[in-house]
């Protein structure tokens, strides 16, 4: 047997072929086209598409919440013009700001819990994504949504207001003012959530653990800061207002829309500067960047 | 089409049994009209992943319910049926135990909840089993996976049940494990319990069965001893190896008779293809003796399972 | 057996990384009451107690979201993991299985959630109405065993159990109940709070439930049983696939 095979190796000793793995040649897309892939593919799946229905069903269902309010003023204006009253989008984000907690509560997770679980970081990282882009699409596709989630109602809400006047074309260029403030204060809304949540989310990579400490901080820390205004004399108390999520972001919108904050609510009670609650914002949500990033870039795969 | 044997005929009421058992998820089917009877003794079902295999498990083992037809254990339906799992042991395939126990805890646990009378000395008895003694105080979050195999396999058979379900049990078991648990099942069958294992390796299955039910795509594509099986398949002709004095003398003698239509000489033996094994055994012998040819080695080179298996695969 | 697979239950939950949180929010919920003790506030400590302590945080948010956790998780985590296969092939009937889990994350909850209403209580109520704070215990003790049912049984219906949950507390108890009335009628957190007001033996509105402290008990009762008998139901006829 060992002579045959001899034999047989000497016949063979010749040419190898190769007809394995073949390497690629032409252009590759870079970096700049990874981040956008996975952009996308993060910002889907923030909506459940690619995914069962039940994954769809919770996101939508919230986003239809948050813009019910907006949807039946609208109808209202349009059937019921005498019903109508005018409601100004710095109002709006009192109604729905529970809602779109939850949406962050239910998406947050789904963003990183999923890599982690499913250990497919090392897949993203050995690629032309650095760390960093990783980072930025997650953190940019729940953005992205929250933004969306914000300012369409408001646009709708707009459209009602117009509706109802008297001319509606007149109405929206008479108030091309209150655009720059809908957007910007849509989007400082969503970068302060998304980013708050994302960085409770990255902490674990069981869901509906991550899900329940976003709701819960949201709802406890929102109620402590009511709870220390309400108890605290009002000089030490309105300091810890700042802790208030809802407040914060309630201040941030009054201030915005350069308002006088509503009446009887906490804002008005602790009768901070309007720049106070940007400036809270911002820092939460640098903290937050900061923990995302960090977690992210001491990731070991 | 099937090719089935007929199995030792199972005194009063079959052990296991399915009855054109079918599941279905939407539009997935994953089981497709199965029907099998089965006795004391050990049968492996294999099959590829996806075939079908763990469903069925767990239909019999009355975790999922039939789309349609039925599983009886013992004559009773196993769906809805909570008083069966007396005589029933399942093995799930996945790891997870509770990781704050003891190896001994979980399987005290299993004993108090069939309530067995002595719930610690029929513990330790399973523990000693599966070998298991000198790791049972320790938690099994700190398991590796073949003792967590193992520990699973013991709280299975705590309360000796007349049937054993194990759902890929060899998965992840090192060699040496693997051979002690094969032994110890094997003493449980010949005691008279009926034991059905699922795998999709061969090796595995043609060790330990003695009967084999081979699922693929969520249908029976044959069952019994799968060397019977093999001389079932008579659609398919027969690979032999020959290793004589003079290959090349005896192959082309034996390829003039009308029994043999292929022959090859592979290095340092001749592969012979014959579509009537009884024909050329006796031909074989007697050519050998005209040619003056010392046959030194005869076998079927494709009656393994392997060859079986890929065989039913592929159809 | 009930017994044992109690204990076995309680331990399970108990070494779960949340119950660690929800004791830190026990905490914070006594520290709240301190601050209040030693701060100048203008509130009576009736009021403060029953509309700011209880009312506005440890029953609409403490005490949903420990049930939340503890309820979702008892059958729900065992489901996907798949050791729900070594409770469901035994020969029990499925009763005496459901049983410690719902009875377990009662007691938990009760447990962290009475107890911090109870020491926060005491220390914000001072020499008010003691009655107040023993009500809120009673009402949040019945209250908690009407959630775990719920969610128990929200487990046994969907893979989701604990966001359709957080929709439930948050925008039907919270949301919608401020605006139609109606809605009190089924949300436990009314029920909670009109039987705590019955019992402090307060006017009704003590807690804002406006709810009698009978009706009150009996829709805990209704609401409790149904989601029981329901989730043994679904419990008996539970399927476990091989593959998440």
């Amino acid at each position: 047997m060992a002579e045959s095979s001899n034999a047989a190796q000497r016949q063979a000793a010749g040419s190898i072929y190769d007809l394995g793995y073949r390497s690629y040649e032409g252009t590759r897309l870079g970096r700049s086209y990874a981040f956008t892939s996975l952009f996308m593919y993060s910002f889907l799946s923030v909506w459940g598409i690619g995914r069962s229905f039940w994954a769809k069903f919770f996101p939508f269902a919230l986003a239809v919440i948050v813009m019910l309010p907006s949807i039946i003023l609208l109808a209202i204006a349009a059937l019921l013009p005498a019903e109508f009253e005018v409601t100004q989008p710095e109002e709006y984000f009192g109604f729905i700001a529970i809602v779109l907690a939850l949406f962050c509560a239910v998406a947050a997770p789904e963003l990183f819990g999923r890599d982690q679980r499913q250990k497919t970081l090392a897949l993203y990282f050995s690629r032309a994504l650095s760390r960093l882009d990783y980072a930025g699409a997650k953190v940019g596709a729940l953005v992205l949504s929250l933004f969306l989630v914000l300012v369409i109602p408001q646009i709708l809400l707009q459209l009602g207001n117009a509706v109802a006047a008297e001319g509606l074309t007149d109405y929206l260029e008479d108030n091309v003012d209150l655009y720059p403030p809908i957007v910007a204060s849509s989007f400082l809304i969503a970068l302060f959530m998304g980013c708050f949540s994302l960085a409770i989310a990255i902490q674990t990579s069981r869901r509906a653990f991550a899900t329940g400490a976003i709701i819960a901080s949201f709802v406890i820390l929102t109620a402590l800061g009511g709870i220390f205004v309400e108890t605290l004399d009002i000089e030490t108390g309105k300091y810890a207002l700042l802790i208030s999520p809802f407040d914060v972001l309630e201040g941030l919108t009054v201030w915005v829309f350069g308002v006088e904050p509503f009446e009887g609510s906490w804002v008005e009670r602790a009768d901070h500067p309007g720049a106070i609650y940007f400036a809270v914002t911002m820092v939460v949500t640098a903290v937050s960047l900061g923990v995302i990033l960090r977690r992210i870039l001491r990731m070991s795969v | 089409m099937t090719a089935t044997v007929a199995e030792a005929p199972v005194t009063t009421t079959d052990a296991v049994s399915v009855e054109s058992i079918s599941r279905w998820y939407g539009n997935v089917v994953a089981v497709n009209e199965i029907s099998f009877a089965l006795g004391p003794g050990i049968t492996g079902l294999l099959g590829p992943n996806g075939a079908g295999k763990s469903t069925l498990l767990h239909m019999l083992a009355g975790l999922l319910r039939p789309s349609a037809g039925r599983a009886t254990i013992l004559g009773e339906s196993t769906w809805a049926n909570p008083k069966i799992y007396k005589h029933i042991g399942f093995v799930p395939e996945r790891e997870t135990v509770y990781p704050f126990l003891t190896g001994l805890d979980f399987v005290k646990l299993s004993a108090r909840m069939h309530n067995l009378p002595d719930v610690d000395a029929a513990a330790l008895r399973a523990i000693e089993r599966v070998e298991m003694t000198d790791a049972m105080g320790r938690a099994t979050g700190g398991y590796s996976k073949g003792m967590k195999q193992r520990v699973k396999i013991a709280a299975a058979i705590v309360h000796e049940p007349s049937i054993l379900l194990l759902d890929e049990p060899f998965n992840g078991a090192d060699p040496r494990q693997r051979l002690r648990m094969m032994d110890m099942l094997r003493e449980m069958a010949a005691n008279g319990a009926t034991i059905v294992f699922s795998s999709h390796i061969l090796e595995e299955v043609e060790r330990l069965a003695e009967n084999v039910l081979v699922i693929v795509s969520g249908r029976l594509a044959a069952s019994g001893d799968f060397h019977a099986i093999r001389r079932l398949m008579t659609d398919r002709p027969h690979s032999i190896m020959l290793r004589s004095s003079d290959d090349r003398r005896f192959a082309s003698a034996l390829i003039g008779q009308p029994a043999v239509f292929g022959v090859e000489i592979v290095d340092g033996h001749v592969v012979l293809h014959t579509s009537d094994l009884e024909a050329f055994a006796l031909v074989a012998p007697r050519i050998a003796k005209e040619q003056s040819v010392t046959i030194y080695e005869m076998a079927p080179t494709d009656e393994s399972l392997e060859s079986v298996f890929s065989y039913l695969v592929r159809r | 057996m009930i017994g044992f697979l109690l204990s076995l239950t309680v331990r399970q939950q108990v070494l779960r990384k949340s119950t660690l949180l929800l004791i830190g929010l026990g905490l914070l919920v006594v520290l709240v009451a301190f601050v209040y003790r030693i701060s100048d506030s203008s509130m009576e400590p009736d009021e403060w107690t029953t509309k700011v302590l209880y009312g506005g945080l440890v029953v609409t948010a403490m005490l949903p979201l420990t049930a939340l956790m503890f309820g979702t998780s008892v059958l729900g985590d065992e489901l996907e993991d798949g050791t729900a296969v070594y409770l469901l092939t035994k020969p029990l009937p499925r009763w005496q299985i459901l049983l410690p889990k719902i009875v377990a994350p009662w007691l938990l909850t009760s447990a962290l959630v009475g107890g911090a209403a109870l020491i926060s209580g005491f220390i914000a109520i001072q020499d008010g109405d003691t009655g107040v704070v023993i009500g809120a215990v009673v009402g949040l003790v019945a209250g908690a065993l009407a959630y775990i049912a719920l969610f128990v049984l929200l487990s046994l219906l969907t893979n989701h159990a604990l966001i359709v949950g957080l929709l439930y507390v948050f925008i039907w108890e919270g949301a919608l109940a401020g605006v139609f009335e109606g809605i009190r009628y089924i949300s436990i957190r009314h029920y909670t709070l009109g039987l705590s007001d019955a019992i402090a033996g307060n006017i009704p509105d003590t807690f804002n439930a406006y709810m009698s402290g009978s009706t009150a008990l009996i829709l805990i009762a209704i609401v409790t049983a149904t989601c029981v008998l329901w989730a043994n139901q679904r419990l008996q006829l539970i399927e476990v696939r091989e593959r998440p």
